[in-house]
């Protein structure tokens, strides 16, 4: 087996052409109007990815595919960039995503009877997203910087402090679809 | 400019070392070994893996040595009880996870993790823990497949596909003790240059799906050769084990590819030892080719060959090269042709359209890419051409020279270069040109006066610029007056780029057709225009069209071998002995690495015993006899020395502990 043949030398640029698009044309202009924005075009990523991620609701292998194509970077770069930050979700999530803290603070003050109670009460384990893909319980979390209010927790950009058993519920009672 | 140096002692040894140097390499001026994983003299330091901490006193902690400049009067320790401690715990922390799968991974033998660990380690483990669990055997590509339970997150893979390669094809997915090495979801590690970061990888968690348990290494014979690839030369090591090449490794020299091989020497001379192979001579009976011995073979051809000579006369015989050939080979070719078969029939194919110009030979080396300012390149295509050469003009572009490219389309160096002029169709020659009587001033007008594009900065660097290299494609030359802008421009280094193995060798020793003679050039021959009955092949695959006798020194059944009247089998660059000219005008050794396979023969040899055959031996017994005689016919050659014909590193070992030696 030659494992490469000798012509045509793949390019660095090679692929990078999405079929169909996945993105809307706004958001690709969006995404190619950045391209001047830095010195440097890698530092456009971050904004390209965001701008994918509130269209689409994450960011799939081929959103980033077409980000990378858009700003003529590496779509392994980009993908790596996808998966280095928490706040981009290369999977689907739920409207509702709750994350849990559970360091020390937290810890201390519960925490893991509050992730407990809201596995429980949501029938998912962390990591998942319930049937009807409205909640995500997305993972227990480093400092929310709400040490006071231990055991923090978060909904999207919301947060929840001093929490307990029975607010967790309520919290999952109101977050239930038709209840927002 | 003198060096500031700063004083210091490691380990009791004073040294003195320039100002900036890092610890770890002063600490190979002092003799003493620091161990890295993550450390590569030609990658940016990153301190990721922390073997390398030392003690510098009087701070009490531990310092990495591959990130710490040197400062003037440190008192470094790397033997005292704090730093074995120390090393030791890093080396607990990395077999924590470490699969220790040793006698199954294809590292064993040559991997820095079990020689660190044998040389510093602690013996024993204090984790009880289940080991971490992660994907093994996952294909990254067709040539690469990578283990992650080995992975030591050094980095060294992505910051070389990233800094060196400059197309980061691999990269790190996920984040801090989830990290693992990969590429983008349903796509490949598909880089030219992928296969040097199964080298650079300390452990075995990269490893070649083509070398994938064939050896351990330690049966390996290692042989120091050059890459029969491309006019790049790449000084590489053949690994042979039982006769057969199972692996093409670098072998760094800094003045031709600075420790770098594209994927193509390093893959794709292994497979080309073994498929498709002609390993006997072969005649034509009727529409097949049929095996028979060497004798009958020779003296087929010769009786053929006398037939037509004394029918048609010495110019109905023609010669065809390949400028991949050794020059020995093609040496004693134009021997065959000119003096035994009497001919001036006789030229190289593939090969650029314009006869070899005195004044437009290549000035200067591949190393000056380290020191010039301005770099134009015109035409030249290097990531599809000569790809290690993209690898030195991107390190130029990184350390700030002006790269000026001019190509009509977007090649690999685009986004590196500082301008791209992108001229219409053809407009190469209409840019060098222009540039020519702009850099010329007054003295001549200039031929173009409508230019798409300004050239007028590109022209007042170019005169600005102390040092700078002109690299252009060899096919722009055709055009006399294209030719003449180049000499005008050439006081600087560089020129023509060739791009075949040995292009520029066939150049050199003038495997050309008599006087120039357009004529009979090989479309000539090929085609059946020159008036060539009889026609002799010298390994490539022309397209023959016609030839009443076609004799081919085939390596592979090609398509001309498979026409052939008479095939006899020749060596491929891996098997050869003998010398290679890159298209910078270097000559390097060319040494066999595996055994010749069947009754196959190097060129050189098959060549001179035609010469026999014809009843006009060439008395030369080995390759080196060859060399000598090139040496006193080609005067280019004269001076080569056998230390420029060998390079610098002897053959290694895919470890690191050289670098930390040299
Ligand atoms: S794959 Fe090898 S080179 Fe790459 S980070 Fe892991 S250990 Fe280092
Ligand atoms: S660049 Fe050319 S000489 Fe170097 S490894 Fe590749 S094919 Fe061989
Ligand atoms: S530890 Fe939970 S918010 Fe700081
Ligand atoms: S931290 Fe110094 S060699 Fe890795």
């Amino acid at each position: 087996m030659i494992p490469n043949p000798p012509t045509p030398f793949p390019t660095r640029e090679g692929g990078g052409n999405t079929e169909a698009y996945v993105l809307s044309d706004t958001t690709r202009a969006a995404i190619v109007a950045l391209k001047g924005k830095y010195p440097k075009v890698q530092s456009a990523i971050l904004d390209a990815l965001r701008l994918a991620q509130d269209e689409i609701g994450y960011v799939p292998a081929e959103a980033s595919a077409e980000v990378a194509a858009l700003l003529g970077v590496s779509p392994h770069h980009v993908h790596s960039l996808a998966t280095f930050y928490t706040m981009f979700f290369t999977q689907p999530v739920g409207t509702a995503i709750v994350e849990v803290c559970d360091n020390l603070s937290c810890a201390l003050w519960g925490s893991r009877r509050i992730i407990a109670r809201l596995e429980e009460a949501l029938g998912i384990a962390v990591g998942e997203t319930t049937p009807d893909g409205s909640i995500t319980l997305l993972r227990t979390i480093e400092c929310l910087a709400a040490c006071g209010g231990a055991p923090a927790l978060r909904v999207n950009t919301t947060y929840y402090e001093k929490m307990t058993e029975e607010k967790v519920v309520a919290l999952v009672k109101e977050l239930r679809p038709g209840k927002r | 400019m003198a060096e500031e140096l700063v004083e210091l002692t490691i380990d009791g040894v004073p040294v003195a070392v320039p100002k900036g140097t890092l610890i770890v390499e002063a600490a190979k001026r002092a003799g003493v070994d620091i161990p890295v994983f993550c450390y590569h003299p030609k990658l940016t330091p990153v301190g990721a893996c922390r073997i390398c901490l030392v003690q510098i006193e009087p701070t009490p902690r531990l310092q990495a040595a591959c990130t710490t400049p040197v400062a003037p009067g440190m008192v470094i320790h790397t033997q005292n009880e704090l730093a074995r401690a120390g090393r030791e715990s890093v080396l607990e922390f990395m077999l924590a996870n470490h699969p220790l799968d040793c006698p199954i991974c294809d590292k064993g033998g040559e991997c820095p993790l079990q020689n660190i660990t044998f040389a510093w380690g602690l013996g024993t483990s204090r984790f009880r823990e289940e080991k971490r669990h992660l994907a093994k055997r996952y294909p990254l590509s067709e040539r690469i497949v990578l283990d992650r339970e080995r992975c030591i997150m050094c980095l060294r893979c992505t910051r070389f596909q990233e800094e060196i390669a400059g197309d980061s094809s691999l990269v790190v997915l996920e984040r801090a003790d989830h990290s693992e090495i990969g590429v983008a979801e349903g796509r490949e590690f598909d880089s030219i240059f992928s296969g040097n970061t199964i080298e650079l990888c300390p452990v075995g968690a990269l490893t070649s799906r083509q070398y994938r348990f064939q050896a351990r290494p330690w049966d390996l014979d290692l042989t120091a050769s050059v890459c029969g690839g491309c006019a790049m030369g790449c000084n590489v090591t053949l690994s042979v084990r039982d006769s057969e090449l199972l692996r093409v490794s670098s072998r760094d020299n800094p003045d031709v590819d600075n420790g770098w091989l594209c994927d193509y020497g390093r893959f794709g001379q292994v497979g080309a030892t073994r498929e498709n192979r002609v390993t006997t001579p072969m005649m034509r009976r009727g529409n097949a080719l049929v095996p028979v011995t060497w004798a009958e073979a020779l003296t087929e051809a010769a009786t053929r060959l006398t037939a037509i000579r004394t029918a048609y006369g010495a110019d109905a015989i023609g010669g065809i090269a390949s400028p991949t050939m050794p020059n020995e080979a093609l040496f004693l070719f134009n021997r065959l042709m000119r003096d035994v078969v009497g001919t001036g029939n006789l030229d190289h194919y593939p090969r650029p359209p314009a006869p070899a110009r005195d004044d437009l030979g290549f000035r200067g080396a591949i190393a000056d890419l380290d020191t010039v300012e301005m770099i134009l390149v015109v035409g030249v295509d290097a990531i599809a051409e000569v790809p290690v050469l993209h690898l030195r003009l991107r390190k130029a572009a990184e350390r700030g020279a002006n790269l000026v490219l001019v190509h009509a389309n977007p090649t690999g160096l685009t986004q590196e270069a500082t301008t791209w002029i992108q001229p219409a169709m053809r407009g190469e020659a209409t840019i060098l040109r222009a540039l020519a009587a702009a850099v010329q001033g007054g003295k001549r007008p200039a031929i173009e006066t409508v230019i798409p594009v300004d050239l007028a900065p590109v022209v007042a660097q170019w005169k600005a610029a102390e040092k700078r290299m002109l690299l252009v494609d060899p096919a722009l030359l055709a055009d006399p007056s294209v030719a003449d802008a180049v000499a005008a421009l050439l006081p600087a280094a560089g020129g023509p780029v060739v791009s075949t193995a040995n292009g520029r060798g066939a150049i050199d020793l003038g495997i050309f057709p008599a006087g120039g003679a357009d004529a009979t050039a090989a479309p000539y021959m090929l085609d059946g225009s020159a008036g060539v009955r009889g026609l002799i092949v010298l390994g490539g695959d022309p397209p023959v069209d016609h030839a009443e006798t076609l004799i081919v020194f085939a390596h592979h059944l090609t398509a001309a071998a498979r026409q052939a009247d008479i095939v006899l089998p020749i060596a491929v660059a891996t098997e050869e002995a003998g010398t290679l000219t890159n298209f910078a005008g270097r000559v390097q050794r060319l040494r066999r690495g595996p055994a010749l396979p069947g009754s196959v023969e190097p060129a050189w040899y098959a060549v001179k015993e035609l010469a026999g055959a014809l009843g006009q031996p060439i008395p030369v017994t080995a390759p080196e006899q060859v060399w000598e005689a090139i040496q006193q016919n080609v005067p280019a050659y004269a001076d080569v020395t056998d230390a420029e014909l060998d390079g610098v590193t002897p053959p290694r070992m895919q470890t690191i502990e050289q670098e930390v030696a040299d």
